[in-house]
């Protein structure tokens, strides 16, 4: 199955269950123009909106478990899958570094091969890099930054709420250097 | 783990990746990752097999 498709069968099953779910990390950030590829999907859920059907519907689309989450609370804490084709990994959280959806976070609608998508907003996908701070996560927060024209009141309101404020304005320090 | 440090970033590096990535669609980026993927299968079984 395509990458594409196999993101919008799983959104599907989100959606078919009623589970709130956004689409983060490397995929979002693919969604947002960044040039850097990844080697998992992962999304934030509302963990109270997870059921134990979520396993057998996943399973329908070929994604194995990795446990066998006979306990819901195990798989609200954290689902993982992998893909029966190409042993590629799914992670369903309940919040990442810097991002949970119980918060008023922004969430984006992408349309992908005609099905509406939830991703979490481009600002978000940066303070996410930012929460985490690794050399690679600062690369990729720039490339977003780059790649599109962020929302910088809404960025400063959620890097404030993140406490990853004075990291943002490093970023934005590297990024007006190298303009000057 | 990945390690955490205060270096600086390589913008104009950064700035190349990211106009290089904007001629092509999200589309056809997650197309050919979903290629490299399939390779990187490919190749894991050819070494299995060639050690059977």
């Amino acid at each position: 199955m395509e990458l594409r498709k196999l993101l919008v069968e799983t959104a599907k099953v989100f959606d078919k269950l009623r589970i709130k779910y956004v689409l983060i990390g490397g995929y979002a950030g693919i969604l947002y123009n960044s040039p850097y590829t990844t080697a998992d999907i992962d999304f934030v859920v509302v963990s109270e909106s997870v059921t134990l059907q979520l396993v057998e519907d996943l399973k329908r689309i070929d994604w194995i478990p990795t446990e066998e989450y006979k306990d819901l609370e195990e798989l609200r804490a954290f689902g993982q899958f992998y893909f029966k084709d190409y042993g590629y990994p799914l992670h369903i959280l309940p919040h990442a570094a810097g991002y949970s959806l119980e918060k008023s976070v922004r969430i984006s609608v992408t349309e992908i091969d005609g099905y509406e998508v939830k991703v979490c907003s481009l600002e978000d996908l940066i303070i996410m890099r930012l929460a985490v701070w690794t050399d690679e996560d600062k690369m990729k927060a720039a490339a977003l930054y780059l790649a599109n024209k962020p929302d910088l009141k809404y960025m400063e309101e959620r890097a404030k709420e993140e406490k990853v404020l004075s990291r943002l304005h490093w970023l934005q320090k590297e990024i007006t250097k190298s303009q000057s | 783990m990945k390690v955490k440090s205060s270096k600086g970033l390589d913008i104009e590096k950064i700035k190349r990746k990211v106009e290089e990535r904007k001629r092509i669609s999200n589309e056809a980026f997650l197309d050919m990752m979903g290629s490299l993927i399939e390779l990187k299968k490919n190749g894991v079984k050819k070494t299995s097999s060639r050690n059977r």
